[in-house]
């Protein structure tokens, strides 16, 4: 009998409707007609009204591990028995290579570059056995060039990762890291040689009806975008203000970590030796050759002492007529006045017995003249999940929002038509602005040839990734 | 016409052309177009040097080679060639796809290219042929054997300097020898002290491998640990994890060290939640494991588990799970305010979930205050969902802790007429009437308007009705003699066995005069309040470890993967102090002769009194006077109704012997004597035991038991389910 532990038996991809885009099938012992019965499992799950069926699942003798993101379903099939992390991770790693040498994921690009597709599937597993997923690596032998699509609403479809939603921003030339990277050295000349670094930070905040803070944590990463020519060096440094908490060396009592971030945890890309990384709490710089196309040098949390960038103050009043409340949301920017929010969006839910709403806004001070119509900041009740929806497309620091709202309600008031109105959530981005203040103070690439000029591009950003106030 | 394309003079010019040219070759083939008729031309058609159209020409050759016979000359030969260009991309890719191609007698022509590729001074060519050992191992099972390649392949393991070749090393050695491939000292130092040159997907799979090497003594163990120590920050989850089992595996026998290496591997494990919702449901699934192993390790990092807004529900789903096992005395009280909040989840199955996790945590951790609480603010106006299951929670808290009742009581006898539809919740709550009818005015008159459309209620609801009506009259008769008569009469009428069954059985109660029944009901409602909890599943740590990071851990229930355990290797230390903590071992069967098909009830029990030692069946056993049937069957309802309805019952007491020292060893003695026992839960100092057993005659046996370990004496109640002999000698 053969080995057991193979991990992969076959992968597919699958448009929204069910088609098979990709078939790529490592082993022969399943059946061809895996994809449609995955389809058919997936939909099942979908009609219970239980939310979407796990990323993992078993029918039949077989395992699904599946992701769901551009609409289309990437699917690991297989009958043996690995580590589920592994395979759920190579499924990820999967896609973020296709998205590399496809410039964008949709269908469309997949599409048109199938053959290149199952180049990749083919150099990176072996009869089911991982050979390399490393994009410098697969280069090597990866040699279908790709075919760019520069239809908009693929660009827009993107693979749900870090840096998902800052890429699309107008803002910074979003589709630059759109690009698919280069599989011939003899092209490299036509394109340009730059890098982009972000620092990504999102938060996770839940206050309470009494306005403290529950939770606050930070999940930080340095995700790179390389499309440097040659082999060059990267040598980065941060800004000394923070601490890392399982760092033997760092007493917290002590006052020398006073206003510093302190890290739970911090991880590192393989490219990272260990001695770098053992080094870092107190060298805070690292030096690495990037490898091609998108990859997190860094990653971190941090849960201690976080500055929550947004104040949030619900008041609701029951006022004398049963059939009435009143809603008042005052939202507050709690950054310099320089810094502004991109696309503060809150989203108040309703009671569903809400039969109307009337919805007023107003600023401190005077109203801003919005030159265009969009900039406009906006209230609408939605329906039918009935939830007031509140955007700022631009929102300047320490400025006052504020939120008015009568509702008539179709049947008297109860505790329960209260308790509806929460948890009230605010997405947002903030560039150029993160809340763990850590910062990079040095940049430099090194390359042998002359005249060896990148661009780097360095943005900070900071994001919602759950952030609630509850109201009772 | 495209074989005119292929041809023609055009494409054989143009590189762009011919790209197109096969590009739709291809994509015709995808959609199961036959484009087997042009295989000559395509072959011809391809020029050597250019790789990407000879990957397009593999494809195309693999997929037709095996289809029709006649190809499959044409197909060999050219990959044969190619397999000897001057190229190593080309040798490599060449070696790569003859072996795939599914022919009978492929290893005609593989062997000598196979041959030939494992000396390749190109690690590319050496890495896909080591593979191809395996492709073709695959299809002709035996080759490997044959070949005789397996000292060479050993030879590579130890000596090629191209970690992509060492580790198809191992995938090809593992597939021949199976489990039998145990890893020597000298191969394992060698791989870890290598590790990081490998890619970290072949370290995954190496740490894996490494699992089956058993440590000589501690010092290893603390050895490998140190070299792995750094895996643990690795950006992979996937290495991590891999690394954490070893970790824990090793240290299975060592309890102090497994308990810092559990603390140890915390943090990472902590971070590695932040991934997207994939990769963090299959970490929590782990997570969940390490809780139920450790309860107390994860128990201050309780937030790390509190659902975000915008997780996926199966993530907040598990996150609950997990959530209920490390809840305590400490932390039970944030846990459950934050569960609280989940009641405003869009997701009814998270709702559902949260006030179901509220009553267990309440259930677990008596001694943390304001829980119930909490949980009763959600019977007065919460949605549908919401309410069915803080009602089926509160019941359960209600039989577990009968204290607790004044507390829910006003909350109660506020909810006068729940709107909810579900069956469980309705059963649940006229239980709550069952149980309140002394305390809760309205009590009567809710059963009232219930029983009055019985018919339309499901049968656990049915079978509540009934029982509080029963407890209803039993508490105030006058007043409500008319509901139980209209409960008892739509109960005989029921379309459900079970509700006609009880329905009769209370008719023949209350035959036997209102004041016996109404006295019998009393006892049985001061039994449900007292019900103890039903043991929690013991935590198998050999079996769970065994999984740990595999997904027989994510398809638990759901079908068994068709791969065969690994057994759990954990270093025990000889004679070192301190009791080392040995992987649980499935309960050994007791080293007893087959139990005699004839004994008395309580005698297996009776004789431990001079049975000291514990070994089974030397005792002689006492003459028999019952003959009990080995296949006694008889269920949960059914014991409790006979329970309730006795025609006789018999109590004593007597001596416990030392060796049945636990419930376990109680149950064990009981069944070999034709005893089985329905349901047991441990009280301080001792254990009770609800038994039964079926005489010859079919006559049923109910049986009471309370064990005193520290007293060593045992308290027994005989009831039986109708008039027969033996009841006495049963007691005996």
């Amino acid at each position: 009998k053969l080995e057991m532990s193979i991990p992969i038996g076959q992968f597919f991809i699958l448009s929204p409707r069910g088609d098979t885009i990709i078939f790529k099938n490592y082993r022969g012992n399943l059946g061809k007609e895996t994809p449609q019965l995955f389809f058919q499992y997936v939909g099942e799950g979908k009609g219970e009204g239980e939310g979407e069926q796990t990323p993992i699942f078993h029918r039949n003798g077989i395992s699904y591990a599946y992701m769901h993101c551009a609409s289309l379903y990437f699917v690991f099939a297989t009958d043996r028995n690995p580590s589920p992390v592994f395979i759920m991770s190579l499924l990820s790693k999967l896609v973020t290579l296709m998205k590399d040498y496809c410039g964008v994921l949709g269908e469309e690009s997949i599409r048109r570059n199938f053959v290149l597709i199952y180049e990749i599937l083919d150099e990176a597993i072996d009869f089911g056995h991982v050979q390399t997923t490393q994009t410098d690596v697969l280069k090597a032998y990866v040699h279908n060039p790709a075919s760019e699509v520069s239809d908009l609403t693929e660009i827009v479809s993107r693979f749900e990762d870090w840096g998902d939603k800052v890429m699309n921003r107008k803002t910074m030339s979003s589709d630059a890291t759109n690009r698919p990277i280069e599989v011939q050295v003899s092209r490299q000349a036509n394109t340009k040689n730059e890098v982009f670094v972000d620092l990504l930070e999102r938060l996770t905040v839940v206050f309470n009806s009494k306005g403290e803070t529950v939770r606050a944590d930070i999940e930080g990463a340095l995700v790179m975008k390389s499309y440097l020519h040659g082999t060059p060096r990267i040598d980065l440094a941060f800004s000394g203000n923070f601490v890392i908490k399982s760092d033997p060396e760092v007493d917290l009592s002590q006052s020398s970590t006073a206003g510093c971030a302190i890290l739970d945890d911090i991880n590192f890309h393989p490219m990272i030796g260990t001695t770098q990384a053992l080094d870092f709490p107190k060298s805070k710089a690292l030096s690495f050759n990037p490898p091609d196309g998108e990859f997190t040098v860094l990653a971190y949390s941090i849960s201690d002492n976080v500055k929550t960038p947004f104040s949030i103050h619900p008041f609701i009043e029951e006022c004398e007529d049963p059939m009435a409340l009143e809603i008042a949301v005052k939202v507050r920017g709690e950054f310099q006045p320089d810094v502004v929010a991109n696309d503060v969006h809150l989203v108040v839910p309703l009671p569903e017995e809400v039969s109307t709403a009337h919805i007023s806004l107003d600023g401190h001070g005077p109203t801003p003249e919005y030159a265009d119509e969009d900039e406009r900041p906006r209230a609408v009740l939605e329906r039918p999940r009935s939830r007031i929806s509140w955007r700022i497309p631009h929102m300047l620091g320490l400025r006052d929002h504020t939120m008015r709202c009568r509702l008539t309600l179709s049947q008297p008031r109860s505790p329960s038509t209260i308790k509806a109105i929460s948890p009230i959530s605010i997405d947002y981005e903030i560039p150029m602005y993160n809340c763990s203040n850590l910062h990079i103070t040095y940049l430099r690439i090194v390359e042998r040839s002359e005249g060896y000029a990148p661009d780097k591009w360095l943005r900070y950003v900071s994001q919602a990734r759950s952030y609630i106030v509850h109201t009772y | 016409q495209l074989d005119a394309l292929l041809s023609g003079g055009k494409a054989r010019d143009t590189e762009q052309a011919r790209k197109a040219v096969f590009s739709r070759v291809i994509y015709n083939m995808t959609m199961n177009v036959d484009m087997s008729p042009v295989f000559s031309q395509m072959i011809l058609a391809t020029p050597q040097e250019d790789v990407a159209l000879k990957k397009l020409l593999y494809l195309y050759i693999c997929t037709y080679a095996g289809a029709k016979q006649e190809l499959v000359l044409l197909a060999v030969n050219t990959l044969v060639k190619d397999a000897a260009d001057p190229d190593p991309t080309i040798r490599g890719l060449a070696v790569r796809h003859l072996c795939q191609l599914r022919i009978p007698n492929l290893v005609e022509y593989a062997a000598p290219v196979l041959a030939k590729g494992l000396q390749d001074p190109d690690g590319y060519v050496r890495q896909n042929a080591v593979m191809g050992l395996l492709k073709v191992q695959g299809e002709h099972p035996g080759f490997l054997e044959q070949a005789d390649v397996i000292p060479k392949l050993e030879a590579m393991l130890a000596g090629d300097p191209e970690p992509d070749v060492v580790v198809n090393c191992v995938h090809a050695l593992q597939a021949i020898r199976g489990k039998d491939l145990v890893p020597s000292r000298a191969l394992v130092y060698g791989l870890l002290n290598k590790l990081k040159a490998f890619s970290e997907w072949a370290q995954c799979f190496l740490l894996k491998f490494l699992l089956r090497y058993t440590p000589a003594n501690e010092d290893e163990v603390f050895d490998i640990m140190n070299v792995l120590e750094d895996r643990l920050q690795h950006a992979n989850s996937a290495v991590v994890l891999a690394t954490t089992k070893i970790f824990l595996r090793m240290t299975l026998g060592m309890e102090e060290i497994h308990q810092q290496v559990l603390e140890r591997i915390r943090p990472p494990l902590l971070t590695l939640m932040a991934r997207t919702p994939e990769v963090t449901y299959v970490v929590l699934l782990h997570l969940k494991a390490l809780a139920q192993h450790a309860p107390w390790l994860f128990a201050g990092d309780f937030k790390s588990f509190f659902a975000r807004h915008s997780d996926t529900p199966y993530v907040k789903l598990l996150k609950m799970e997990v959530l209920v096992i490390i809840a305590n005395a400490d932390n039970a009280y944030p846990i459950v305010s934050e569960l609280c909040e989940y009641v405003s989840d869009t997701s009814p199955a998270v709702v559902r979930a949260s006030m179901r996790a509220i009553g267990e945590i309440a259930v677990a951790c008596p001694s943390a205050h304001g829980l119930v609480e909490r949980l009763l603010e959600f019977l007065e106006g919460a949605s549908e969902d919401a309410l069915a299951e803080a009602l089926c929670s509160v019941a359960r808290i209600v039989r577990q802790y009968p204290d607790s009742v004044p507390l829910v009581l006003s909350s109660i006898s506020k909810l006068v007429s729940p709107t909810v539809q579900e069956p469980r919740a309705r059963a649940a709550y006229v239980w709550l009437l069952g149980v309140f009818a002394a305390q809760l005015q309205e009590a009567p008159y809710i059963l009232e308007d219930l029983v009055s459309r019985f018919e339309e209620e499901a049968a656990e609801t049915q079978l509540e009705l009934l029982s509080s009506s029963m407890l209803c009259f039993s508490a105030r008769a006058p007043e409500t003699e008319a509901t139980l008569l209209a409960a008892i009469e739509a109960g005989i009428a029921s379309r459900f066995q079970d509700v006609r069954d009880r329905a009769l059985s209370y008719t023949r109660l209350l035959q036997c005069g209102v004041e016996n029944a109404g006295h019998a009901m009393g006892g049985v409602s001061a039994a449900m309040l007292s019900e103890s909890a039903p043991p929690k599943e013991p935590f198998d740590v050999a079996r769970e470890f065994g999984r740990f990071n595999t997904l027989r851990m994510v398809l638990d229930g759901e079908g068994e993967a068709s791969e065969g355990e690994e057994p759990v290797l954990s270093f025990v230390p000889q004679g070192g102090a301190g009791q080392p903590v040995a992987p649980v071992q499935p309960a050994a069967a007791p080293p007893a002769a087959a139990p005699a098909p004839e004994a008395d009830l309580l005698g297996g029990l009776a004789d431990l009194t001079v049975d000291p030692m514990g070994t089974f069946g030397q005792a002689q056993p006492p003459a028999p006077r019952l003959e009990l049937t080995p296949t006694a069957a008889m269920d949960a309802a059914t014991f409790q109704r006979c329970w309730g309805s006795p025609t006789s019952s018999i109590s004593g007491g007597g001596v416990l012997a030392a060796a049945s020292a636990s419930i376990e060893q109680a149950k064990q003695r009981l069944q070999q004597s034709n005893v089985f026992t329905l349901a047991s839960g441990a009280s301080p100092g001792g254990a009770k035991l609800f038994c039964f057993a079926q005489e010859a005659s079919g006559l049923f046996f109910l049986v009471e038991l309370i064990l005193d370990f520290g007293g060593g004496a045992l308290q027994a109640t005989v009831r039986t389910d109708r008039e027969g002999p033996g009841s006495e000698d049963v007691l005996d």
